[in-house]
């Protein structure tokens, strides 16, 4: 993943361009608000012209977007603003369409945007994945303390997409208007935001606007934290979000970096220890066993739904 | 983003590697353009630092939700030498 640090960005600020990719048709116009220069996962402020219409087809990439403004149908569903989808890859949609246009957040996670048109998945698609809410509608605000240490209260969150194994997470935020909250954060994992209404402040970068944007990567401080008249964004992470709170602002990247390994020290010295020693360098991680054991039904099925079989004879080591 | 980590293999076509190029180019631009303008932040962010060692020195620290700890100025950091970047 290498994501350059966009903070702040706000989309009003530039126009929109005609998307040139093959498979999109006429009337799909993009903002480009960050964009991975090893595999072109992007993010982008989408907007259908009325009357476009996307023909059935999916894209090579893990696709998630949700309706910022206006309609659009989805086959024969209208989808209004706030509809959230999470595509997995080469799950066919239907046709997409819409009569007065509408703006869209799209997130391409795993590859540069691509519509193959098509009426069936792709056979090599997870289609058990795919799963569309209403987030306005249909899901209610919880707090923000599902992690500890947790953000103020007035800050609510509602969870849209959770990858069981790395706790990589989708979700809408919202801070309540005189929401604020007086600490530095920082985190071991990459983050995201786009606000869909309203204004927040946070003490590096000054005011967010509707439709700011932050593409920031692990270790950055950012707060603290305030929003005068309230604001509602979605916001993702990469990995577990931990917060590290403190009240230096002066601390840096790498400094932030080693206090997060520090705290481990403190929290769990065996693992750590472990770790240190044994200078585990296998670059998919150490071993875990319920993946690799031998089962009786042979291959086994992960809790994100891949499926597929191990063998430690394939003549690569974990040490060097 | 790999939330699920779904990804069909594809053979790159030459407008997509050409398109990425484009994008990559003006991505590079917007943020050497945020650079800037976080630099030119300078100043107002260094009062709203001493606004923040203020209010938590008053206020308290948010610890923990809405627990607060108050921080005596002893306490503060020492703004160290050197430049402060806050976009990396």
């Amino acid at each position: 993943m290498s994501r350059p640090h966009i903070e702040p960005f706000c989309d009003r600020d530039v126009h929109f361009k005609n998307m040139p990719l093959k498979g999109f048709g006429i009337g799909y116009k993009y903002k480009m608000l960050s964009l991975d220069n090893e595999i072109g996962s992007c993010t982008m402020s989408v907007q259908f012209d009325g009357g476009y219409k996307q023909p059935p087809g999916f894209s090579y990439s893990e696709l998630e977007f949700i309706v910022v403004e206006g309609s659009i149908k989805v086959g024969d569903r209208t989808c209004a603003r706030g509809h959230y989808f999470f595509v997995p890859a080469g799950y066919a949609l239907p046709e997409i369409s819409t009569e007065q246009g509408a703006l869209l957040l799209m997130m391409y996670n795993t590859a540069e945007p691509s519509h193959e048109h098509s009426d069936e998945h792709h056979p090599l698609s997870r289609t058990e994945l795919y799963h569309d809410v209403d987030t306005y509608g249909d899901i209610a605000w919880a707090p923000g303390n599902l992690v500890s240490p947790s953000v103020a209260s007035g800050c609510m969150i509602k969870l849209l997409n959770f990858n069981p194994d790395t706790y990589a997470m989708t979700f809408l935020y919202c801070m309540t208007p005189h929401f604020h909250q007086d600490n530095i954060s920082y985190h071991d994992c990459a983050e995201e935001g786009y606000h869909l209404w309203g204004t927040s402040w946070m003490m590096q970068f000054g005011d967010l606007p509707t439709g700011g944007y932050f593409w920031r990567p692990p270790y950055i401080n950012h707060g603290a934290f305030a929003s005068e008249l309230g604001c509602i964004a979605i916001g993702r992470t990469d990995s577990k979000l931990f917060n590290h709170f403190h009240y230096n602002p002066w601390s840096t990247v790498d400094e932030n970096e080693l206090r997060s390994a520090a705290r481990l020290a403190k929290r769990d010295p065996v693992l750590y220890k472990w770790c240190v020693n044994n200078s585990h360098n296998h670059p998919h991680g150490p071993e875990d066993f319920e993946d690799t054991m031998p089962r009786r039904g042979g291959a086994h099925t992960h809790a994100d739904g891949t499926t597929h079989s191990h063998s430690n004879d394939d003549g690569h080591h974990h040490h060097d | 983003m790999t939330f699920k980590n779904t990804k069909i293999e594809r053979e790159l076509p030459d407008e997509v590697r050409k398109w990425l190029e484009e994008e990559i180019k003006e991505q590079d631009e917007r943020y050497a353009k945020i650079v800037a303008e976080m630099k030119a932040l300078d100043t107002t962010r260094e009062q709203w630092y001493a606004e923040f060692f203020e209010r938590l020195k008053k206020y308290g620290f948010n610890a923990d939700g809405d627990q607060r700890v108050i921080i005596k100025d002893e306490e503060l950091p020492v703004k160290p030498d050197g430049d402060h970047v806050v976009v990396y």
